[in-house]
């Protein structure tokens, strides 16, 4: 009998059965159903959580709660501090380790234990970039001025008030008001605050080092267009055997489909984007200008840039109707 | 030769090249490697020349390198000694 092929990377879209774990994951909850395998069997998770200085931060739990504060998205790159080598006495006293992070950071863990562990799983994420936290942190400062409040907590993407597809910021100030801005957002979609390797990124393929690679799935509408309900669906990619054992033992606390890479391909799958040409002229002006200077020059704040955005969608919506 | 006269480590000559994945800090037996912030608030390698013992660990636990040059990204091969 012909042995059947496997095919790397195995696709699937993934959304959660319990709809109040999606509800506060980023995509369809993916990395909540993969990690509560590893806490049910006593490991522990490695992944990133923002700080009480909303700073990104790779942290380990071996709870539940602790866990949760891993989910949601980070739009800055995270320190690791000592996470390898914790990692390592982890996996060398026999405890199942679960490890999350961006393709770079499990490439750099794998070549720092330098061998296999049976023991350790890791998933990374499609990651398009990772930007300066030094230019997000301004960012919050700023915001913290012109409201005259203090930030308290934020949400980087906004699911609940704006949906999935939205990508909004939302700050909740002290006083229990929210502030919502697309002025990160564009910053980081301007693509100069991200750091210069991102441009030079290996890992934009494909295939991944993880033994799993979670993202949006960005491209539903067509791969699976009976899950796409605005609340989030994960894009998972199971990249070899032991990511593939995993991704089965979970598969009962979701609802799944296999898909296609082809219709599955988001542009940080195939390339690196390019730095742009204003990255200097962005730097100089972060390091000299105030922060509302940068906002309207790089951010999109302001009313006459979104009166330009609405007149580009505009002129985008007649061309379309022209072309037919 | 002693071990100072060997060439202290070069971890990246630009720094497109340097991802700050920490393995080169953590795989460091001397601990001779910060993560130091740079202007624009990144993490990068630095090497103390008083600690280091030359021993090269930090060059080849570089993963990120490894995978430019197989994409092609890096054009000059002499990082690694």
């Amino acid at each position: 009998m012909m042995e059947e092929k496997i095919i790397r990377p195995g696709v699937y879209a993934v959304k959660h059965k319990d709809e109040s774990v999606r509800a506060v994951s980023r995509s369809g909850g993916i990395f909540t159903a993969l990690s509560d395998l590893i806490l049910e069997s006593g490991g522990v998770i490695y992944g990133c959580v923002l700080s009480k200085d909303f700073e990104a931060i790779h942290v380990k739990a071996d709870s539940v709660e602790l866990r949760n504060l891993m989910r949601g998205s980070k739009y800055i790159q995270s320190e690791l501090g000592d996470t390898y080598k914790s990692i390592k006495r982890d996996l060398d006293a026999g405890r199942d380790v679960f490890f999350s992070g961006t393709s770079c950071q499990v490439a750099g863990l794998r070549s720092f234990l330098s061998r296999d562990y049976e023991n350790l799983i890791c998933t990374d994420i499609v990651c398009h970039g990772a930007p300066s936290k030094k230019v997000w942190l301004q960012y919050l400062k700023w915001q913290e001025k012109r409201n005259g409040k203090k930030v308290v907590a934020v949400d980087f993407r906004d699911k609940e008030n704006f949906g999935w597809r939205a990508h909004i910021e939302t700050l909740i100030m002290d006083d229990g008001n929210k502030v919502s801005s697309e002025v990160f957002k564009n910053l980081f979609y301007g693509h100069t605050v991200l750091r210069p390797s991102c441009y030079e990124c290996p890992y934009k393929d494909v295939m991944h080092p993880g033994d799993i690679t979670i993202a949006d799935y960005w491209g539903i509408e067509k791969a699976a267009p009976e899950f796409d309900d605005d609340k989030g669906v994960s894009l998972v990619l199971v990249n070899n055997d032991k990511g593939e054992s995993l991704f089965e033992k979970c598969k009962g606390k979701m609802i799944w489909k296999a898909t296609k890479i082809e219709d599955s391909m988001q542009p940080p799958l195939k390339a690196p984007f390019p730095n742009p040409k204003n990255r200097e002229s962005f730097w100089n002006d972060f390091q000299k200008e105030n922060f509302e200077i940068v906002a309207r020059r790089y951010g999109g704040y302001g009313c006459i840039n979104s009166v330009k955005k609405h007149v580009r969608g505009l002129i985008r919506r007649i061309a379309k109707i022209i072309k037919g | 030769m002693t071990t100072m006269d060997k060439q202290i480590p070069v971890l990246y000559n630009r720094k497109e090249e340097c991802c700050g994945c920490t393995a080169c800090y953590a795989v460091c037996p001397k601990e001779a490697i910060s993560m130091i912030e740079d202007s624009e608030g990144f993490l990068y390698p630095v090497v103390d020349a008083e600690k280091c013992i030359r021993c090269y660990k930090c060059l080849s636990v570089c993963a990120f390198k490894e995978g430019q040059r197989e994409k092609g990204y890096l054009k000059d091969t002499n990082i690694t000694s």
